[in-house]
């Protein structure tokens, strides 16, 4: 049977039939290396053509001008804000302390609308009715008249009755700031309300009266704190409209050659002689120029800076004002601490501005843009906006603050429940009980993610919301929740989907501890539980850290979900809040790829940008698995 | 010291405390999860057996599974009753009562109908996916098992495929729409898109154009199966590892070549194994949205892909691969994000996810049984 042991000796190319079948399973092994370095290749092709772009585009962004723009946008934004807290405080102040009368003004205006919706054509009738009697001659008109209008006056009557019976307190008064007495007297009072005359009765006029007065010194502040922004208000659209002038000309100047040589093809294959000659006139219409005038246009911006900082002195001169005569005496703390804050806020505001006022003094608009101001601005930039008609920021730190505090609270929920998870499971379980949880967590990790995101939006958000707004609850902080879709929604069920990644890697590690080591530990007298808390855990610690890092890398890449319930919302969150930023809205990196992926055109700096978030990721998850392997390997555990 | 004195009673109830609470930790986990199991499942079972709903019905409404997502119309009839109808049921109730009573007519985009387009569009991506992620995955276990020595090539292909694992999903998906939709891959077709075609082969009556493959069926399968790739390769690499050695050994000294060896002593024998790692495969795929969609899916589609393919042969195929399709997880992406939730639309977004979610976790449960089963089992 020597042939058996014969090798087979049909060559091509000099590589036999055994080698060939190597070199396919081979290949076929490598195409995870070319996967990879394609992916790398793709994403980092795309960063390294988009910084490049980025920095022409805020070159751009600085010759026209928007740059200063921005400055004076910035500057309206911080006051906004502040000014904000105080409209905020002045209408809490004034629903708690004069809620009976807004109630009463409310209910009114509710109860108003009601009559005359309903009872429009009535109305109609009984003012006819009314101006027919004025306009009567003679007496035995007037009797007719008279016997008219009583019908219609009667039949009114019995309306304004009914509606006034059918009235439910609870839709009228939906905030329930009247209690039951003040309900009936505002009932009462409207019995003998007029429609034609449309009058409020006095009840009403009382209470309007007290709040205006009441109130007076705390409006008073607060239209001059919101007055003392106007003139910035106005330079700032001032400014837009001249900078955004300048950059649709400039842009257009760009695109001119292009478009001339378009036209001028068009002209060619145009259809009719008519219509090629009037392509032909639109292109010659259309001058190339080297180099677009901007200095000569920035000239428009002249006489800015000076209005910029009377503005400015303005705004600041106003506002001390308004602050100082902000008052003192509140119906509740948390009016007074949203005045407090005001207060906090206002030297910080008026830093800002002093330094934003002498940061823009020295701006000019042919300064040189760096390739690293072209990094830095992707990196650290703090908006992210597309498709704006202003200007286009491409800032990353929004985006990644977002992913990053959604990542910190699936990971602050999931550590404890899988670690505790994977102890029960490994140490004190029985084995029924092993072959039962097992499997339902693995399974866990199979729900699909847009299921949990819809299950956030439909169930959780709602659950939640509702939670929030219990009463004896809400001394937490940033309850109740304005949003129901927030980076507390998708962290709880993002950290749902990382109980299996940790679980699985915890256990294995908590698996691979030497039993000697438990052995040693019982027979010194050691409990069961003293063992696995000072024994197995500790010697576990490296797994168990690793596993974290794996379970990081699995929520911070994680998409669906976050497009979801996220909110989606391209902001900082507002750290001012403390612990209550967890029930803001965010964006996230992943998410931001999934919304704005399907709009883009291939090759715009739009485009790149999402490439360039997307390399980031990558370089994320690279880090995360590099440094988790490195950890399994130091510390000898089987992954 | 008495070492075999028992613990203290202190002791033993910070220990029993202690344990009570890892157990809490670990029954709420599974809470949690079967208390979304069921509210889906309360939610969405009357959908598709609609005896189960308050109005009551068939036991089995066939007619979500079967039909293509519409537009829904509700409205209010003669007798102040709320009505709502897929658009072409609409249209033919309108043409066939054109006296009826219709006030309030508002109209819900993708909420009427069923879910044929998207299942059948799923089934298609998985089979795509899996057919090159399984011939893929196979060779490339059985290389590392088999063939391969410890070297820096081995090294290599491990780490890249340990890398391979934790990329993000989404980052899968810009790379096959960067590569597999925008490259200028070939196709087979019968119109060349000029704009896009580098350059066009005439073949086949037909042409082989390097256009790329847009967003399409083929390269949303092959994004999926990139993705899939490494949970795969370790799946096939466990079944490989389990099988003893004496088998190769036995078959090589019989005289058999490493081949011969292979087919017959070690890939029969990895069958099961293969096969929990495909149905884990299928897990996995069914469920990602992320890289699918913008490189397959689309919202709404009139026909099933088959029957919108033109062309002969091979022009058919490489249609029906190089056109977009409608899937699962981007429908419920859809109903769920775009759609208010309404009396009218809910029915959709909850019939469809709970299908869904049924359809995942059976091929879920299926893998899980299948490892754990041939786990016990092959033992040698």
């Amino acid at each position: 049977m020597a042939t058996h042991f014969k090798r087979k000796g049909k060559r091509l190319l000099g590589i036999d039939r055994q080698s060939a079948i190597r070199f396919f399973f081979g290949g076929n092994a490598m195409i995870s290396i070319l996967v990879l370095g394609a992916i790398c290749l793709f994403l980092a092709r795309e960063a390294v053509l988009f910084f490049p772009q980025h920095q022409r585009d805020l070159e751009v962004f600085r010759l026209t001008g928007q740059e200063y723009a921005n400055f004076v946008i910035e500057e309206m934004d911080e006051f906004t804000e502040v000014k904000s807290l105080a409209d905020q405080a002045f209408y809490q102040e004034m629903n708690e302390a004069y809620g009976i009368q807004r109630g009463l003004v409310d209910c009114y205006g509710a109860l108003n609308d009601r009559l005359f919706d309903n009872g429009e054509d009535l109305i109609d009738e009984l003012e006819d009715a009314r101006d027919e009697l004025d306009d009567a001659d003679g007496e035995e008109e007037e009797t007719l008249a008279q016997a008219d209008l009583d019908g219609i006056q009667s039949e009114w009557d019995d309306f304004l009755r009914a509606e006034l019976g059918k009235a439910d307190r609870k839709t009228i008064d939906s905030f329930g700031r009247l209690g039951e007495k003040e309900w009936q007297e505002l009932l009462d009072a409207m019995a003998s309300w007029d429609p034609v005359e449309d009058e409020p009765p006095a009840l009403v006029n009382d209470a309007k009266a007290e709040m205006t007065k009441g109130m007076a010194a705390f409006d008073a502040a607060r239209m001059q704190i919101g007055s003392a922004g106007s003139e910035l208000a106005r330079l700032r659209s001032e400014i837009i409209k001249i900078t955004t002038e300048i950059k649709t000309e400039a842009v257009a100047d760009m695109s001119s050659a292009a478009r001339k040589k378009a036209l001028l093809e068009g002209s060619v294959n145009a259809a009719t002689e008519e219509a090629r000659a009037s392509l032909k006139a639109q292109a010659e219409a259309i001058t190339i120029r080297e180099n677009f005038p901007y200095s000569e246009r920035i000239k428009a911006l002249e006489g800015s800076r000076e209005k910029h900082e009377a503005a400015v002195t303005s705004l600041k001169s106003g506002m001390q004002a308004g602050v100082a005569a902000l008052p003192t005496e509140f119906a509740s703390t948390e009016v007074e601490t949203l005045v407090s804050r005001i207060r906090e806020r206002t030297p910080g505001l008026f830093e800002y501005l002093d330094t934003s006022l002498k940061e823009s003094a020295d701006w000019r608009y042919d300064e040189p843009v760096s390739w690293l101001s072209s990094v830095s601005s992707f990196f650290f930039g703090k908006d992210w906006v597309t498709n704006s008609s202003f200007h286009d920021f491409y800032g990353l730190l929004p985006l990644f603050t977002g992913s990053l505090l959604i990542s910190i609270i699936a990971l602050i929920v999931a550590i404890p429940f899988s670690l505790g998870a994977a102890i029960y499971v490994n140490r004190l379980a029985g084995p029924r009980q092993q072959n039962f949880i097992k499997p339902v967590i693995e399974l866990i990790g199979a729900i699909p993610s847009v299921v949990l995101g819809f299950f956030g939006i439909i169930v959780l958000g709602e659950a939640l919301r509702q939670t929030s707004q219990l009463e004896w609850l809400s001394w937490v902080p940033g309850f109740p929740m304005q949003e129901r879709l927030n980076i507390l929604n998708a962290g709880l069920l993002l950290a749902l989907m990382a109980v299996p990644t940790i679980f699985t890697l915890c256990e294995d590690a908590i698996n691979n501890v030497p039993s000697s080591f438990t052995e040693a530990s019982l027979a010194l007298g050691g409990s069961k539980l003293q063992t696995v808390m000072r024994i197995v855990v500790p010697a576990a610690i490296s797994g168990i850290f690793a596993a974290i890092l794996l379970g990081f890398g699995r929520v911070i890449g994680e998409t669906m979900v976050v497009l979801l319930v996220a909110g989606n919302q391209i902001a900082i969150p507002d750290f001012g809040l403390g612990v209550g930023v967890i029930t803001q809205p965010a964006h996230t990196m992943t998410g931001i790829i999934a919304q704005e992926m399907g709009e883009v055109t291939a090759d715009t700096i739009h485009y790149r940008a999402l490439f360039s978030v997307g390399l980031v990721l990558f370089t994320i998850s690279l880090l995360i698995n590099i440094s988790a392997r490195r950890i399994i390997k130091r510390f000898g555990l089987a992954a | 010291m008495n070492p075999f004195k028992s613990s203290s009673s202190a002791q033993k109830t910070k220990d029993g405390l202690l344990s009570g609470f890892f157990a809490l930790l670990t029954y709420l986990i599974l809470g949690c999860t079967l208390f979304i199991f069921f509210d889906i499942a309360k939610k969405g079972l009357p959908v598709l057996m609609p005896v189960f709903s308050e109005k009551g019905g068939e036991v089995v409404d066939l007619d979500f599974l079967t039909r293509m997502p519409e537009t829904l119309v509700d409205y209010t009839d003669e007798n102040g009753e709320k009505q709502s109808l897929a658009s072409s049921d609409f249209i033919e109730y309108t043409k066939a009562n054109p006296d009826a009573v219709i006030e309030n007519k508002k109209t819900n985009a993708y909420s009427g109908g069923g879910i044929a387009g998207p299942l059948v569009g799923t089934a298609l991506l998985v089979i795509v996916c899996m057919v090159v992620a399984l011939i893929v995955g196979v060779a490339a276990a059985v290389y590392l098992n088999e063939y391969a020595k410890q070297g820096r090539f081995v090294g290599m292909i491990r780490l890249a495929i340990m890398n391979l694992a934790g990329v993000p999903s989404i980052v899968f998906g810009l790379f096959g729409f960067a590569f597999f939709c925008l490259f200028p891959l070939p196709i087979f077709t019968m119109i060349v898109n000029e704009e896009k075609s580098l350059a066009a082969i005439p073949m086949f009556g037909g042409y082989l154009s390097f256009q790329g493959w847009g967003n399409s069926l083929l390269a949303g399968g092959l994004t999926l199966a990139v993705m899939v790739l490494p949970v795969i390769i370790a799946a096939c690499e466990e079944s490989l590892k389990a099988i003893p050695k004496g088998f190769r050994e036995a078959s090589l000294a019989l005289g058999a070549t490493k081949w011969q060896c292979i087919r017959t002593a070690v890939l029969p024998y990895a069958t099961p194994g293969i096969l929990t790692a495909s149905v884990l495969g299928v897990t996995r795929v069914a469920g990602e949205t992320a890289p699918i969609m913008f490189t397959a899916a689309v919202a709404l589609k009139g026909k099933l892909p088959w029957q919108e393919a033109d062309g002969k042969g091979i022009f058919w195929v490489s249609d029906l691969l190089t056109d977009s399709v409608q899937a699962m997880p981007y429908h419920i992406y859809t109903v769920a994000a775009r759609i208010p939730r309404t009396d009218a639309t809910a029915a959709m977004q909850d019939g469809s996810v709970f299908v869904f979610l049924l359809m995942v976790m059976t091929f879920a449960s299926v893998s899980i049984y299948l490892r754990i089963h041939f786990r016990k089992k092959l033992k040698w």
